[in-house]
């Protein structure tokens, strides 16, 4: 049974991996999108993205170790921050986040010319109750032409023990019958500042940044949510919440900040509001 | 005619002065299309002067709008009579201005600390306030502490560089360098914060003591001025310099990717675009060549550190290759002492090893060209945290970070006094 909150935008498909409703995503612009960038984003942003590019066709060493990793370096820390984000889409909430505590041992392994596939011992931080749990994962990255998501299967020992469904219908509740929609920008402001009415906010930015970060997780990138740029709360007409929410995402590989405009929920008509005129 | 002029000067004054008394900030929601259709036509009626400060978008998505006093019935009325919901955002504009004003203001005239004890170690602050920082740290340590400028950044902002010594000439001296990238703030406030730390541990620290005993220590606290000055006006996120790129619209240069140790190869980009662009030519920036400059013609530098944040790493060269370095068996097992020393204190973990084999292949880092130097004790440091807030880190963990890693720091410096090379 899924936690409230995530009912709401979520439903469970046949296959394994979980696929949001109607969580639309838009994708970073890319490159060719500049010019429509720098007029319409110039107004949101004090700077467009810049045309973010790691350079691979420098020849880069792209020694990939097999067998058995040190857990301490980047291969098996990098298939382990996938696990984190994997299961944040599954079980993250308001209530709920993941963090990667460890990587206890590691083991990478070709599939023919598909893929590969990491075996991970790990242990992961519930960052709310700051409890942690240990847990078996295995990650598999395909090799095609162009980016596919990686496949990701966990077991973990208690993770859903913690029960945090009153406070996620409290939570419901609070934002169903707010006279005012709710809104907040900067989570984390420069100083690493949260209010505490909005960290529940702050916490649904990275639920639903973590999609978006599983999705476009390789083995040459490492994600973490930098900011949640704005969130905002929209009505809707039916029991269903709806926010509007502006990213920013971090790849400490490429050092890239990417901006991700991610819905969830229904989109009415597809397009984004100016924030000024 | 002076009537006609006085009158000219009243009107500019009225004018000048644009005042948004009684004026509202509405959010409206059109829950169909023919309420979205009926917005567009308040559009339409000019009288009102509306300004729209979020447009008309979509069905149930809220429109902003500013509405002068002398519209806010009328328009209110139409928005009621035809049942479009609406709630009130701000309800005096004038009033919400002028408390940020008086915000501002008091913001401005925030009294400077007077000295560097009531400075404030658990906050972050601009580059004029850490500026005044160093000043005000040589001022009241004269016999311990003295600044250098080591060059201009960019847009022509100094370099300074700490220098901590109790005499001699050309001692043998450790190099500390924070904030090469500007958005990595924990980093330039442990710098202030180990200014400090030194002036107030010497002669009550015994190790420290001796260190500073033997060997002299330079601190370059804000190592990308433009960059940093940058987060604070424009962009929190920027890593780079602020030196445009000739043809490109694209600003800056990875200054951890300038240096002259495998420039070129594989490790950092091409493009002036990419944050990882090494530039057109090693040491092309100033702020690199300033330090390179410095530790070539000071010639007696034993130990070279490198912060940045955010990873909990402690990293020794290479970056650029997957050559070990000779000395890769003593100085893993220095930072293997240095972590533990650190994790002591909070239990924070960091992971340690090459820069190449635990983080990524990178290549003109600082650390890489001054092992190439013959600086043998040459470490990067990534500060707390491991992805929750990142480079925005709270400034409530700015002390304990800052202490922490003093604690690694220390027996860094400590290794490399007993063990002269």
């Amino acid at each position: 049974m899924f936690p409230l909150w995530l009912r709401l935008y979520l439903s469970r498909d046949k296959s394994r991996t979980l696929r949001p409703k109607s969580l639309r995503v838009w994708k970073p612009i890319p490159a060719q999108h500049r010019s429509f960038c720098s007029h319409f984003l110039h107004y949101f942003l004090s700077h467009c993205p810049q045309n973010e590019v790691f350079s691979e066709e420098e020849g880069a060493e792209d020694v990939m170790a097999t067998g058995e990793l040190n857990p301490n370096h980047y291969p098996a820390q990098r298939a382990a921050k996938v696990v984190q984000h994997y299961l944040t889409t599954r079980y993250g909430s308001p209530y709920r986040l993941f963090g990667l505590q460890r990587v206890h041992s590691g083991n990478a392994e070709d599939v023919g010319d598909s893929g590969r596939k990491y075996q991970l011992e790990i242990a992961v931080h519930e960052i709310i109750s700051n409890t942690t749990q240990k847990c078996s994962a295995e990650v598999f990255f395909p090799h095609g032409q162009k980016q596919e998501s990686p496949q990701v299967q966990a077991s973990c020992e208690e993770l859903l023990n913690i029960s945090t469904k009153a406070q996620e219908e409290a939570l419901y509740q609070q934002y169903k019958m707010n006279q005012t929609l709710i809104s907040a920008q900067n989570l984390p402001d420069s100083h690493g500042h949260i209010e505490p009415d909005t960290k529940p906010l702050w916490h649904l930015g990275i639920v639903a940044s973590s999609f978006i970060m599983l999705k476009e997780s390789n083995e040459n990138t490492l994600y973490n949510m930098a900011q949640v740029a704005n969130i905002t709360q929209l009505a809707t007409e039916n029991d269903q919440l709806k926010f509007d929410c502006h990213t920013l995402l971090h790849d400490m590989v490429s050092q890239v900040n990417t901006h991700n405009y991610e819905l969830l929920d229904a989109l009415e008509n597809g397009r984004k509001s100016k924030l000024f005129p | 005619m002076r009537g006609l002029l006085a009158f000219a000067a009243l009107l500019v004054a009225v004018i000048a002065k644009e005042s948004f008394e009684g004026h509202q900030v509405l959010r409206i929601i059109p829950k169909n299309d023919i309420q979205l259709s009926l917005i567009k036509e308040l559009e339409d009626m000019i009288h009102f002067e509306l300004d729209f400060w979020r447009e008309l978008s979509g069905v149930n998505t809220p429109v902003d709008v500013r509405v002068p006093f002398h519209s806010l019935q009328s328009v209110k009325i139409y928005l009621e009579t035809q049942g479009i919901e609406y709630s009130v955002m701000i309800e005096d504009l004038q009033m919400m201005l002028d408390e940020e004003q008086k915000e501002m203001m008091s913001a401005a005239h925030a009294p400077k600390p007077r000295n560097t004890d009531s400075f404030d170690y658990a906050n972050y602050h601009t580059i004029s306030e850490i500026y005044s920082f160093q000043d005000m740290l040589v001022a009241e340590n004269p016999n311990l502490v003295s600044k250098t400028v080591i060059g201009q950044s960019f847009e022509g902002r100094p370099l300074n560089v700490l220098k901590f010594s109790t005499g001699g000439t050309n001692r043998p001296a450790i190099w500390i360098d924070t904030g090469i990238h500007s958005r990595e703030w924990v980093t330039q406030a442990s710098g202030t914060w180990f200014a400090k730390k030194i002036v107030t541990d010497h002669r009550r620290d015994p190790s420290l003591t001796a260190i500073l005993d033997n060997m002299d220590i330079f601190l370059e606290t804000v190592t990308n001025p433009d960059g940093y000055s940058y987060t604070h006006s424009t962009n929190r996120l920027w890593r780079k310099t602020r030196k445009p790129n000739p043809g490109s619209r694209c600003v800056g240069v990875d200054p951890n990717r300038n240096w002259d140790a495998g420039f070129g190869g594989p490790g950092a980009s091409n493009d002036p675009c990419s944050q990882i662009y090494r530039g057109p030519r090693a040491e092309s920036e100033s702020e690199v060549k300033s330090i390179v400059d410095f530790v070539k013609s000071h010639g007696n530098i034993k130990a070279f550190i490198s912060i940045h944040s955010y990873s909990q790493l402690l990293l020794y060269p290479y970056g650029y290759t997957r050559t070990p370095v000779r000395d890769r068996p003593e100085l893993d097992r220095l930072a293997r002492k240095a972590t533990t020393d650190l994790a002591s204190l909070y239990g924070t973990r960091y992971t340690f090893g090459s820069i190449i084999n635990t983080i990524y292949q990178a290549s003109g880092g600082s650390i890489d060209w001054a092992y190439n130097q013959g600086i043998k004790f040459s470490y990067t440091f990534e500060l707390r945290d491991t992805g929750r807030f990142g480079f925005m880190l709270p400034a409530n963990q700015i002390i304990p970070t800052a202490q922490e890693t003093w604690l690694a720091l220390m027996t860094i410096m400590d290794y490399t006094l007993k063990n002269p090379y």
